[in-house]
Protein backbone atom coordinates (compact mmCIF):
# COMPACT_ATOMS: atom_id res chain seq x y z
CA UNK A 1 0.00 0.00 0.00
CA UNK A 2 2.72 2.18 1.28
CA UNK A 3 5.23 1.50 -1.67
CA UNK A 4 2.74 1.74 -4.23
CA UNK A 5 1.56 5.09 -3.00
CA UNK A 6 5.48 6.35 -3.80
CA UNK A 7 4.96 4.68 -6.49
CA UNK A 8 2.16 7.16 -7.41
CA UNK A 9 4.18 10.25 -6.20
CA UNK A 10 7.44 9.30 -7.93
CA UNK A 11 5.27 9.45 -10.98
CA UNK A 12 3.77 12.69 -9.85
CA UNK A 13 6.90 14.35 -9.29
CA UNK A 14 8.43 12.90 -12.79
CA UNK A 15 4.79 14.64 -14.47
CA UNK A 16 6.13 17.63 -12.26
CA UNK A 17 9.16 18.14 -13.54
CA UNK A 18 8.39 17.76 -17.45
CA UNK A 19 5.56 20.44 -16.81
CA UNK A 20 8.31 22.94 -15.67
CA UNK A 21 10.84 22.47 -18.14
CA UNK A 22 7.98 23.11 -20.67
CA UNK A 23 7.17 26.22 -18.98
CA UNK A 24 10.25 27.58 -18.93
CA UNK A 25 11.32 27.06 -22.71
CA UNK A 26 7.53 28.51 -23.22
CA UNK A 27 8.47 31.72 -21.38
CA UNK A 28 11.44 33.71 -21.99
CA UNK A 29 12.96 33.85 -18.06
CA UNK A 30 16.25 35.16 -19.48
CA UNK A 31 18.55 33.32 -17.20
CA UNK A 32 22.50 33.71 -17.68
CA UNK A 33 23.96 32.16 -20.39
CA UNK A 34 26.23 28.77 -20.42
CA UNK A 35 27.69 29.53 -23.89
CA UNK A 36 30.47 31.34 -25.18
CA UNK A 37 29.56 35.24 -24.88
CA UNK A 38 32.66 36.46 -27.09
CA UNK A 39 32.43 35.49 -30.92
CA UNK A 40 36.67 35.54 -31.22
CA UNK A 41 36.09 34.99 -35.06
CA UNK A 42 35.61 39.17 -35.39
CA UNK A 43 39.35 39.51 -33.61
CA UNK A 44 40.58 37.04 -36.37
CA UNK A 45 43.89 38.52 -38.10
CA UNK A 46 43.58 42.01 -36.12
CA UNK A 47 45.61 43.02 -33.07
CA UNK A 48 44.13 42.39 -29.79
CA UNK A 49 45.19 43.57 -26.20
CA UNK A 50 45.25 40.88 -23.39
CA UNK A 51 45.84 41.24 -19.48
CA UNK A 52 46.76 38.38 -17.66
CA UNK A 53 45.67 37.42 -14.04
CA UNK A 54 48.72 38.80 -12.24
CA UNK A 55 49.08 42.49 -14.21
CA UNK A 56 50.80 41.14 -17.44
CA UNK A 57 49.39 42.86 -20.49
CA UNK A 58 50.39 41.79 -24.20
CA UNK A 59 49.37 42.82 -27.42
CA UNK A 60 49.79 40.83 -30.53
CA UNK A 61 47.46 39.69 -33.50
CA UNK A 62 45.16 36.84 -33.19
CA UNK A 63 46.04 33.76 -35.47
CA UNK A 64 44.48 31.20 -33.45
CA UNK A 65 41.62 30.28 -30.39
CA UNK A 66 39.50 27.29 -29.00
CA UNK A 67 36.48 27.03 -26.82
CA UNK A 68 38.53 27.39 -23.36
CA UNK A 69 39.58 30.71 -24.68
CA UNK A 70 43.32 29.59 -25.28
CA UNK A 71 44.68 31.85 -27.64
CA UNK A 72 47.27 31.93 -30.20
CA UNK A 73 49.38 35.13 -30.96
CA UNK A 74 51.80 36.32 -33.09
CA UNK A 75 53.74 39.92 -32.93
CA UNK A 76 53.58 40.08 -29.79
CA UNK A 77 54.79 42.93 -28.09
CA UNK A 78 54.51 42.78 -23.85
CA UNK A 79 53.97 46.31 -22.35
CA UNK A 80 56.98 45.92 -19.25
CA UNK A 81 56.01 47.35 -15.74
CA UNK A 82 57.49 49.14 -13.32
CA UNK A 83 59.40 46.92 -10.61
CA UNK A 84 58.55 48.90 -7.95
CA UNK A 85 54.93 48.83 -8.24
CA UNK A 86 53.43 46.00 -10.86
CA UNK A 87 50.24 47.68 -11.26
CA UNK A 88 51.99 50.83 -13.04
CA UNK A 89 52.76 50.10 -17.33
CA UNK A 90 55.70 51.79 -18.54
CA UNK A 91 56.48 53.00 -22.05
CA UNK A 92 59.40 49.87 -22.52
CA UNK A 93 58.11 46.68 -24.59
CA UNK A 94 59.73 43.30 -25.16
CA UNK A 95 59.12 41.25 -28.37
CA UNK A 96 57.44 37.32 -27.47
CA UNK A 97 57.07 36.33 -31.00
CA UNK A 98 54.72 33.69 -31.72
CA UNK A 99 52.76 33.04 -27.96
CA UNK A 100 50.34 30.82 -26.94
CA UNK A 101 48.12 32.44 -23.90
CA UNK A 102 46.30 29.69 -21.65
CA UNK A 103 42.84 30.87 -21.42
CA UNK A 104 42.16 30.35 -17.69
CA UNK A 105 45.05 32.75 -16.97
CA UNK A 106 43.54 35.85 -19.12
CA UNK A 107 41.72 38.43 -17.40
CA UNK A 108 40.76 40.82 -20.42
CA UNK A 109 40.20 40.96 -24.32
CA UNK A 110 39.76 44.21 -26.29
CA UNK A 111 40.48 45.06 -29.76
CA UNK A 112 43.62 47.64 -30.14
CA UNK A 113 41.61 49.08 -32.81
CA UNK A 114 39.36 52.14 -31.51
CA UNK A 115 41.45 51.90 -28.18
CA UNK A 116 43.09 55.14 -27.07
CA UNK A 117 44.37 56.52 -23.78
CA UNK A 118 42.09 59.94 -23.14
CA UNK A 119 42.41 62.55 -20.45
CA UNK A 120 40.54 61.80 -17.60
CA UNK A 121 36.37 62.06 -18.90
CA UNK A 122 35.33 62.08 -15.18
CA UNK A 123 36.23 65.36 -14.23
CA UNK A 124 34.93 67.02 -17.45
CA UNK A 125 31.68 65.18 -16.64
CA UNK A 126 31.83 66.83 -13.48
CA UNK A 127 32.57 70.46 -14.11
CA UNK A 128 29.92 70.55 -17.00
CA UNK A 129 26.98 68.98 -14.20
CA UNK B 1 15.44 36.60 -8.63
CA UNK B 2 19.49 35.91 -8.15
CA UNK B 3 21.89 38.59 -8.26
CA UNK B 4 23.09 36.69 -12.05
CA UNK B 5 19.46 37.00 -13.28
CA UNK B 6 19.46 40.93 -12.13
CA UNK B 7 22.44 41.61 -14.62
CA UNK B 8 20.99 39.98 -17.12
CA UNK B 9 18.16 42.15 -16.60
CA UNK B 10 21.11 44.55 -17.35
CA UNK B 11 22.11 44.21 -20.48
CA UNK B 12 22.54 47.39 -22.60
CA UNK B 13 22.98 49.36 -19.37
CA UNK B 14 25.55 51.49 -18.35
CA UNK B 15 27.40 49.21 -15.53
CA UNK B 16 30.34 50.36 -13.60
CA UNK B 17 32.69 47.15 -12.56
CA UNK B 18 35.95 47.26 -10.55
CA UNK B 19 38.31 44.23 -10.87
CA UNK B 20 40.21 42.81 -7.90
CA UNK B 21 43.49 44.53 -9.17
CA UNK B 22 41.33 47.78 -8.59
CA UNK B 23 41.05 49.09 -12.28
CA UNK B 24 37.65 50.03 -13.31
CA UNK B 25 35.93 49.65 -16.33
CA UNK B 26 32.81 51.96 -17.52
CA UNK B 27 30.42 50.39 -19.86
CA UNK B 28 27.48 48.89 -21.54
CA UNK B 29 26.73 45.64 -20.84
CA UNK B 30 26.24 43.52 -23.66
CA UNK B 31 26.35 40.20 -22.58
CA UNK B 32 27.16 37.84 -19.57
CA UNK B 33 27.30 34.61 -18.99
CA UNK B 34 26.94 31.85 -15.77
CA UNK B 35 30.54 32.81 -14.71
CA UNK B 36 29.88 36.10 -14.51
CA UNK B 37 32.09 37.09 -18.06
CA UNK B 38 30.46 39.96 -19.04
CA UNK B 39 31.60 41.81 -22.54
CA UNK B 40 31.63 45.35 -22.52
CA UNK B 41 30.57 48.11 -25.16
CA UNK B 42 32.34 51.88 -25.18
CA UNK B 43 34.18 51.20 -22.60
CA UNK B 44 36.51 54.09 -20.19
CA UNK B 45 38.76 51.74 -18.73
CA UNK B 46 41.22 53.56 -15.06
CA UNK B 47 44.01 52.18 -14.19
CA UNK B 48 43.97 51.20 -10.36
CA UNK B 49 45.87 54.44 -9.35
CA UNK B 50 43.35 56.39 -11.65
CA UNK B 51 45.85 58.08 -13.46
CA UNK B 52 45.36 56.31 -17.37
CA UNK B 53 42.32 56.40 -18.94
CA UNK B 54 41.94 54.61 -22.04
CA UNK B 55 38.62 54.52 -24.55
CA UNK B 56 37.76 50.80 -25.69
CA UNK B 57 35.47 50.25 -28.16
CA UNK B 58 34.48 46.45 -27.01
CA UNK B 59 36.12 44.36 -23.91
CA UNK B 60 35.78 40.85 -22.64
CA UNK B 61 35.95 40.46 -18.94
CA UNK B 62 36.93 37.12 -16.74
CA UNK B 63 34.01 36.83 -14.26
CA UNK B 64 36.28 35.68 -11.27
CA UNK B 65 38.63 38.53 -11.00
CA UNK B 66 35.62 41.22 -10.53
CA UNK B 67 35.07 42.91 -7.46
CA UNK B 68 31.68 44.17 -7.50
CA UNK B 69 30.07 46.02 -9.82
CA UNK B 70 27.69 49.02 -9.46
CA UNK B 71 24.14 48.95 -11.69
CA UNK B 72 22.16 51.80 -12.61
CA UNK B 73 19.27 52.59 -10.43
CA UNK B 74 15.95 51.51 -12.57
CA UNK B 75 17.65 48.25 -12.90
CA UNK B 76 16.11 46.65 -9.18
CA UNK B 77 12.78 47.84 -10.99
CA UNK B 78 13.21 46.74 -14.59
CA UNK B 79 14.13 42.98 -13.14
CA UNK B 80 10.76 43.13 -11.22
CA UNK B 81 8.71 44.00 -14.01
CA UNK B 82 10.67 41.03 -16.13
CA UNK B 83 9.52 38.78 -13.54
CA UNK B 84 5.94 39.84 -13.47
CA UNK B 85 5.18 39.49 -16.48
CA UNK B 86 7.09 35.96 -16.83
CA UNK B 87 5.29 34.72 -14.05
CA UNK B 88 1.98 36.00 -15.27
CA UNK B 89 2.91 34.23 -18.94
CA UNK B 90 3.38 31.34 -16.45
CA UNK B 91 0.04 31.40 -15.03
CA UNK B 92 -1.48 31.85 -17.87
CA UNK B 93 0.56 28.68 -19.93
CA UNK B 94 -0.39 26.91 -16.58
CA UNK B 95 -4.47 27.32 -16.74
CA UNK B 96 -4.80 26.43 -20.20
CA UNK B 97 -2.83 23.14 -19.72
CA UNK B 98 -5.73 22.82 -16.88
CA UNK B 99 -3.36 23.41 -14.01
CA UNK B 100 -3.45 21.61 -10.70
CA UNK B 101 -3.95 24.45 -8.15
CA UNK B 102 -2.72 23.63 -4.54
CA UNK B 103 -0.04 20.89 -5.61
CA UNK B 104 3.04 22.39 -4.71
CA UNK B 105 2.23 23.34 -1.43
CA UNK B 106 0.58 19.98 -1.13
CA UNK B 107 3.84 18.25 -1.47
CA UNK B 108 5.51 21.05 0.44
CA UNK B 109 3.78 19.66 3.59
CA UNK B 110 4.23 16.33 2.91
CA UNK B 111 7.96 16.98 3.29
CA UNK B 112 7.68 18.35 6.01
CA UNK B 113 5.48 16.26 7.66
CA UNK B 114 8.42 13.72 6.56
CA UNK B 115 10.68 15.41 8.52
CA UNK B 116 9.19 15.27 11.72
CA UNK B 117 9.15 11.90 11.75
CA UNK B 118 12.78 11.90 11.48
CA UNK B 119 14.71 11.36 15.13
CA UNK B 120 17.56 13.44 14.94
CA UNK B 121 17.09 17.04 13.30
CA UNK B 122 13.52 16.99 15.14
CA UNK B 123 14.68 17.34 18.22
CA UNK B 124 17.26 19.86 17.58
CA UNK B 125 14.74 21.75 15.71
CA UNK B 126 12.30 21.45 19.08
CA UNK B 127 14.83 22.75 21.69
CA UNK B 128 15.84 25.95 19.38
CA UNK B 129 12.60 26.86 18.62
CA UNK B 130 11.85 26.66 22.46
CA UNK B 131 14.48 29.25 22.72
CA UNK B 132 12.64 31.58 19.73
CA UNK B 133 10.29 31.74 21.35
CA UNK B 134 10.64 32.62 24.95
CA UNK B 135 12.72 35.50 23.27
CA UNK B 136 9.82 36.70 21.40
CA UNK B 137 7.80 36.97 24.47
CA UNK B 138 10.50 38.81 25.96
CA UNK B 139 10.42 41.30 22.88
CA UNK B 140 6.23 41.35 23.02
CA UNK C 1 6.53 24.98 25.86
CA UNK C 2 7.45 22.58 22.68
CA UNK C 3 3.64 21.55 22.71
CA UNK C 4 2.43 24.59 21.05
CA UNK C 5 5.14 25.07 19.07
CA UNK C 6 5.24 21.74 17.33
CA UNK C 7 1.29 22.36 16.59
CA UNK C 8 2.26 25.23 14.71
CA UNK C 9 4.94 24.27 12.85
CA UNK C 10 2.33 21.44 10.85
CA UNK C 11 -0.23 24.26 10.95
CA UNK C 12 2.03 25.69 8.43
CA UNK C 13 1.82 29.16 9.44
CA UNK C 14 3.93 31.64 7.89
CA UNK C 15 5.37 32.95 11.66
CA UNK C 16 5.97 28.84 12.04
CA UNK C 17 7.97 28.78 8.91
CA UNK C 18 10.40 31.46 10.40
CA UNK C 19 11.09 29.32 13.05
CA UNK C 20 11.71 26.23 11.06
CA UNK C 21 14.22 28.44 8.17
CA UNK C 22 15.74 30.22 11.68
CA UNK C 23 16.23 27.06 13.89
CA UNK C 24 18.98 25.58 11.93
CA UNK C 25 21.98 26.65 11.90
CA UNK C 26 23.14 27.49 8.66
CA UNK C 27 26.57 27.52 7.51
CA UNK C 28 26.41 28.24 3.95
CA UNK C 29 25.02 31.03 2.26
CA UNK C 30 21.91 30.33 2.80
CA UNK C 31 22.36 31.87 6.44
CA UNK C 32 21.35 35.11 4.62
CA UNK C 33 17.95 34.50 3.45
CA UNK C 34 17.50 36.22 7.16
CA UNK C 35 19.00 39.36 5.82
CA UNK C 36 17.36 40.20 2.75
CA UNK C 37 15.51 43.08 2.74
CA UNK C 38 17.11 44.46 5.27
CA UNK C 39 19.93 47.06 5.72
CA UNK C 40 23.44 45.62 6.08
CA UNK C 41 26.99 46.87 6.54
CA UNK C 42 29.68 44.77 4.20
CA UNK C 43 33.29 45.39 4.91
CA UNK C 44 34.94 44.47 1.24
CA UNK C 45 39.00 43.04 1.35
CA UNK C 46 39.56 46.26 -0.44
CA UNK C 47 38.94 47.91 3.36
CA UNK C 48 36.04 49.65 1.72
CA UNK C 49 32.60 50.36 4.26
CA UNK C 50 29.57 49.45 2.42
CA UNK C 51 25.48 50.36 3.96
CA UNK C 52 22.71 48.94 1.75
CA UNK C 53 19.39 47.21 1.68
CA UNK C 54 20.08 43.51 0.91
CA UNK C 55 18.08 42.60 -2.32
CA UNK C 56 19.31 39.21 -3.12
CA UNK C 57 21.88 37.05 -3.04
CA UNK C 58 22.97 33.28 -4.37
CA UNK C 59 25.21 30.19 -3.42
CA UNK C 60 28.27 31.87 -3.57
CA UNK C 61 27.40 34.62 -1.41
CA UNK C 62 27.30 37.37 -4.15
CA UNK C 63 25.35 40.07 -3.03
CA UNK C 64 22.87 42.80 -4.34
CA UNK C 65 22.53 46.02 -2.71
CA UNK C 66 20.30 48.85 -3.24
CA UNK C 67 20.46 52.32 -1.99
CA UNK C 68 24.00 51.47 -0.77
CA UNK C 69 26.33 54.57 0.72
CA UNK C 70 30.20 54.35 1.12
CA UNK C 71 31.41 55.36 3.69
CA UNK C 72 35.08 56.32 5.09
CA UNK C 73 36.01 56.73 8.41
CA UNK C 74 39.69 59.03 9.19
CA UNK C 75 40.95 59.50 12.69
CA UNK C 76 41.88 63.19 13.90
CA UNK C 77 43.28 65.40 11.10
CA UNK C 78 46.92 64.56 10.75
CA UNK C 79 46.88 60.96 12.04
CA UNK C 80 48.66 58.49 9.87
CA UNK C 81 46.74 55.58 11.33
CA UNK C 82 42.85 54.40 11.54
CA UNK C 83 41.97 53.10 14.98
CA UNK C 84 40.38 56.12 16.33
CA UNK C 85 37.91 57.50 13.92
CA UNK C 86 37.19 61.08 14.54
CA UNK C 87 35.74 62.37 10.89
CA UNK C 88 33.72 60.76 8.15
CA UNK C 89 33.23 61.14 4.79
CA UNK C 90 30.58 59.36 3.20
CA UNK C 91 28.22 59.23 -0.60
CA UNK C 92 25.55 57.68 -2.20
CA UNK C 93 26.64 54.60 -4.68
CA UNK C 94 23.19 52.95 -5.70
CA UNK C 95 22.40 49.76 -6.83
CA UNK C 96 25.87 47.30 -6.15
CA UNK C 97 26.72 44.12 -6.86
CA UNK C 98 29.40 42.37 -4.87
CA UNK C 99 30.72 39.17 -5.23
CA UNK C 100 31.36 37.12 -1.48
CA UNK C 101 34.55 36.11 -2.47
CA UNK C 102 35.56 39.73 -1.98
CA UNK C 103 33.31 40.27 1.59
CA UNK C 104 35.45 40.04 4.78
CA UNK C 105 32.53 40.33 7.31
CA UNK C 106 28.52 41.37 7.35
CA UNK C 107 26.46 42.28 9.57
CA UNK C 108 23.05 43.45 9.96
CA UNK C 109 22.56 47.63 10.72
CA UNK C 110 20.05 48.41 13.95
CA UNK C 111 18.57 51.36 11.98
CA UNK C 112 17.24 53.64 14.97
CA UNK C 113 20.48 53.76 16.22
CA UNK C 114 23.02 53.48 13.09
CA UNK C 115 23.79 57.33 12.96
CA UNK C 116 24.49 57.27 17.12
CA UNK C 117 28.31 57.44 16.48
CA UNK C 118 28.90 59.34 13.99
CA UNK C 119 27.36 62.48 15.81
CA UNK C 120 30.57 62.52 17.46
CA UNK C 121 32.42 62.61 14.36
CA UNK C 122 33.31 65.37 11.47
CA UNK C 123 31.28 65.07 8.58
CA UNK C 124 33.61 65.53 5.58
CA UNK C 125 33.57 65.60 2.12
CA UNK C 126 34.25 61.96 0.88
CA UNK C 127 36.37 63.16 -2.35
CA UNK C 128 38.87 64.37 0.20
CA UNK C 129 37.87 61.51 2.73
CA UNK C 130 39.13 59.52 -0.35
CA UNK C 131 42.00 61.70 -1.01
CA UNK C 132 43.26 61.15 2.64
CA UNK C 133 42.53 57.19 3.26
CA UNK C 134 44.59 56.49 -0.22
CA UNK C 135 47.25 58.08 0.74
CA UNK C 136 47.66 56.18 3.89
CA UNK C 137 47.27 52.94 2.10
CA UNK C 138 49.46 53.86 -0.21
CA UNK C 139 52.20 54.59 2.82
CA UNK C 140 51.51 51.38 4.49
CA UNK C 141 51.83 49.25 1.28
CA UNK C 142 54.98 51.31 1.00
CA UNK C 143 56.04 50.67 4.43
CA UNK C 144 55.15 46.75 4.11
CA UNK C 145 57.30 46.53 1.46
CA UNK C 146 60.36 47.91 3.16
CA UNK C 147 59.11 45.69 5.54
CA UNK C 148 59.08 42.28 3.18
CA UNK C 149 62.19 43.19 1.86
CA UNK C 150 64.45 43.48 5.53
CA UNK C 151 62.36 40.06 6.57
CA UNK C 152 63.53 38.22 3.27
CA UNK C 153 66.58 39.06 3.61
CA UNK C 154 66.76 37.11 7.07
CA UNK C 155 65.20 34.65 5.42
CA UNK C 156 61.51 35.80 6.79
CA UNK C 157 58.18 35.84 4.71
CA UNK C 158 55.94 38.93 5.53
CA UNK C 159 52.48 38.34 5.38
CA UNK C 160 50.90 40.83 3.25
CA UNK C 161 48.74 41.25 0.40
CA UNK C 162 48.54 44.27 -1.50
CA UNK C 163 44.58 43.58 -1.83
CA UNK C 164 44.15 43.38 1.61
CA UNK C 165 43.48 46.92 3.23
CA UNK C 166 40.81 45.91 5.36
Amino acid sequence: MESKETARDGNQNNRDHKDQRRRNNGTKQEGPKREAILDLNKYKDTQIKVEFIGGRQIVGVLKGFDQLMNLVLESVEETLRDPEDPNVLTKDTRSLGRVVVRGPSLLTISPLDGSEVIDNPFVAAEVQA
Amino acid sequence: MLPLYLLNSAKSQPILVELKNGETLNGLLTNCDSWMNLTLSEVIQTSPNAEVFTKIPEIYIRGSHIKYLRLPEQTMDYAKEQNMINMEQRNKNQNRRGGRPNNNSGNFNRRRNDNNRGGNYNNRRGNSSNYHQSHGAGDS
Amino acid sequence: MSAPNSRSISDGSSNAEDLYLEAYAFTTAAALVGSVDRKIFLLLRDGRNLFGVLRTFDQFANLVLQDTTERIYLDAEGSKSLEKPARFGETYRGVFMVRGENVVMMGAVDIDHEDEHLEVLQNIPFEAAEAELKAIQRERVQAEKQKTKSLLSRGLINDFTKSDLY
